[in-house]
């Protein structure tokens, strides 16, 4: 056999063993994606059946609808303080739990419990106890002494609904951004941290210059991670919110269009630009950051 | 002048596991001494305690005097080399190095100055813009040497730094380590697993088991004058043969040792009342300190034969004892020949039921 020969077959091999998960991806992934494309150039609805090609026609409408701006402003409000916020609480908590005490394993445990529950819940659960009129935060607010008489959370103040948005979702994804950061924290030798303090670090220098350099990598992975996820943040909203216009997200606008106006195509019009805004950002992060977490990674495999 | 003391140091780890029991040591100023001890005896630990990365539990250590059981790494004056190396792995060699000049505020020009002066000495210069994961074991070793040099220490600190390191390498760096240390003013502490290492570079070698100090002493001193069996048989190598023997008869200080495997009795001087006729003993004695000669006092046995070139070993045994000699190079012997050794009469160690070496060693 020559080389060549053996190399194809060995290529031809690799592509049946890859065959199943392709053809799962292009099925479940690859096709709706391609419809929903299409289906954004045509005028499609939920009642009638005779499609027609109406080309940028619905884009041209998304675009020019001062819903649609509102949406994605919310969205990248809603983006860049809760992952800001993440980010931050799960950096402190991993450094935290990355010290040695008493029930510290159960802590850790403990800690991923938010994540663990499916957001529906948490976000019905969360609901209630913002309800104005029974439910426990105001109570509390009220006891200290905060505010005078009940706040409507999820009623007429756009701001104060998007705080609690943010404050569910911090709730319930800081674990995830925590486990991240722990993983990278505990990928460093204790060593290291021995040289830094013969070499007379102080704490909060260890963290600056050893630390968080080291941990960068991991860091940046999980802050993509989250700004992808909130980025198309949609049942949180949706449940707490009651559907309302004021905090509606760019997937609230894209799914209100498609289902409740039954528009199909107008709707995958915006679920099309939601996927564009996405990869896009993705492009950008990943080419922005690439140096770094190429460099990063090849970091720890000579510690 | 940076003595090292350890007066009565205890150290307990999470409160359960005593591994030094109660330790008193003087390490001398300027000196280097190098721990050697079975794995997990408490060698790093106790490098560990004077760097102050591990708290002392009970007891007081001080550096020159000064005491600094509860003062923070940093304070003490102190560079330690690990054995994994342990740089900044984001950093570049440069930075690396500069790192402790950095926190100690040094001037960036003194941080240059001083940067190169041990990057030249240790033939650094051309990796200084490197970072750790381009280099060689060898030079991220040096680096790390250096990164301590740098500091200028009172106390230099090496935990089995060259372990990681290929044979060839740990020659070179070995003698490297020689050269440092006769141009540094600091003392030294050096742990070790390499009897090479510990018997060429120490002024002072600590043997250690389990958390205690069974004996220490210049390397020489070591060797030839181990007080008990555990230093006789770790120092050394092959190591030490001990051959179970009977005390034949006793007339002041000199006993006479006989047995099975011996043709004729071995006269010792032993330390007055530690025997008396009858009594089991061992006999020591190392494998170079043995040879083949006809007329000799013990009778071996041949198994095997291992030929190094500029030496020979062969292994047997003595009676039921086993038995090494180290010869200059030799015929082939057959497996199960026998022969007569002769005992080197001043290189003989005699332990008592206790283990204890009880030997009067006579102007050596
Ligand atoms: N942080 C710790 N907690 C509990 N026990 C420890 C800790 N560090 C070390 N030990 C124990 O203390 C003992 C001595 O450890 P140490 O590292 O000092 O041994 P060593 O003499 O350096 O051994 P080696 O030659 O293998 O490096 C070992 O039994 C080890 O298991
Ligand atoms: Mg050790």
């Amino acid at each position: 056999m020559t080389k060549d020969h053996a190399l194809t077959e060995r290529h031809r091999t690799a592509y049946l063993f890859l065959l199943p998960s392709l053809i799962l991806l292009t099925l479940v992934a690859a096709w709706p994606l391609l419809r929903t494309i299409w289906l954004a150039f045509t005028d499609a609805t939920l009642s009638n059946p005779d499609i027609n090609w109406v080309g940028l026609e619905n884009f041209k409408g998304v675009l020019s609808d001062p819903d649609w701006w509102h949406s994605v402003r919310n969205t990248l409000t809603f983006t860049f303080i809760s992952v800001g916020l993440e980010t931050l609480l799960g950096l402190g908590i991993a450094l935290l739990l990355h010290r040695e005490f008493f029930g510290r394993g159960i802590l850790r445990a403990a800690v991923m419990v938010p994540w663990a529950i499916p957001t529906v819940v948490s976000a019905k659960m969360w609901s209630w106890m913002f309800n104005d009129n029974y439910g426990v935060i105001n109570n509390i607010l009220q006891k200290l002494g905060v505010i005078d008489g009940p706040l409507a959370w999820m009623a007429d103040n756009p701001a104060l609904s998007m705080a609690a948005v943010v404050i569910v979702d911090v709730w319930k994804t800081t674990p995830f951004m925590t486990l991240l950061i722990l993983a990278g924290i505990q990928s460093i030798p204790l060593q290291v941290y021995q040289s830094a303090a013969v070499d007379g670090a102080s704490g909060f220098r260890t963290f600056w210059k050893i630390t968080l350099p080291l941990i960068k990598p991991a860091l940046v992975v999980a802050v993509v991670f989250r700004c992808l996820d909130a980025l198309r943040i949609f049942d949180l909203i949706f449940i707490m919110t009651n559907n309302s216009n004021d905090t509606a997200t760019m997937s609230v606008y894209a799914r209100n269009n498609m289902i409740a106006f039954g528009d199909l195509g107008y709707g995958s019009a915006a679920s099309t630009l939601v996927f564009a805004f996405i990869a896009i950002f993705t492009v950008i992060y990943v080419q922005f950051s690439r140096l770094n977490l190429v460099g990063g990674s090849s970091e720890k495999v000579s510690l | 002048m940076s003595e090292v003391v350890f007066e009565n140091v205890t150290k307990i780890y999470s409160g359960k596991t005593t591994i030094i029991p109660k330790i008193n040591l003087r390490l001398p100023a300027n000196e280097l001494t190098v721990f050697v001890g079975p794995s997990g005896c408490g060698k790093s630990t106790l490098l560990k305690l004077i760097a102050g990365l591990e708290e002392t539990t009970d007891g007081k250590i001080t550096i020159g005097g000064r005491d600094v059981t509860y003062a923070p790494p940093a304070k003490r004056g102190i560079a330690m080399v690990f054995q994994s190396y342990a740089l900044y792995p984001h950093m570049t060699v440069f930075e690396n190095m500069a790192f402790a000049l950095q926190i100690a505020k040094s001037s960036k020009e003194e941080i240059r100055n001083r940067v190169s002066e041990v990057a030249r000495i240790l033939q650094l210069g051309p990796l200084l813009d490197r970072k750790p994961r381009q280099l060689s074991g060898g030079q991220r070793q040096r680096v790390a040497i250096g990164r301590a040099l740098v500091r200028n220490p009172d106390v230099f600190l090496l935990d089995e730094p060259l372990s990681n390191l290929d044979a060839a390498l740990r020659v070179d760096m070995r003698i490297e380590i020689a050269k440092i240390r006769q141009s540094l003013n600091a003392t030294m502490v050096y742990v070790t697993h390499d009897q090479v290492e510990a018997m060429t570079l120490a002024d002072n070698i600590v043997v250690l088991r389990a958390g205690v100090v069974e004996q220490m002493g210049p390397p020489l001193e070591i060797y030839h004058k181990p007080v008990n069996k555990f230093v006789a048989g770790f120092l050394g190598s092959p190591s030490m043969n001990f051959i179970e023997a009977k005390i034949e008869s006793v007339q002041g200080d000199i006993v006479q040792i006989g047995g099975e495997g011996f043709a004729k009795t071995l006269a010792a001087k032993v330390k007055p009342g530690a025997f008396k006729s009858g009594d089991r003993a061992l006999l020591g004695i190392r494998p170079e300190h043995l040879s083949i000669e006809s007329d000799g006092e013990l009778q071996f046995v041949t198994s095997l034969q291992e030929q190094l070139g500029d030496h020979a070993l062969i292994y047997g045994s003595v009676g039921a004892s086993k038995c090494t000699i180290k010869t200059s190079p030799t015929r082939a012997f057959k497996a199960g020949e026998s022969l007569s050794l002769k005992v080197q009469a001043d290189e003989v160690h005699v332990f008592d039921a206790s283990e204890k070496n009880v030997v009067v060693f006579e102007a050596r």
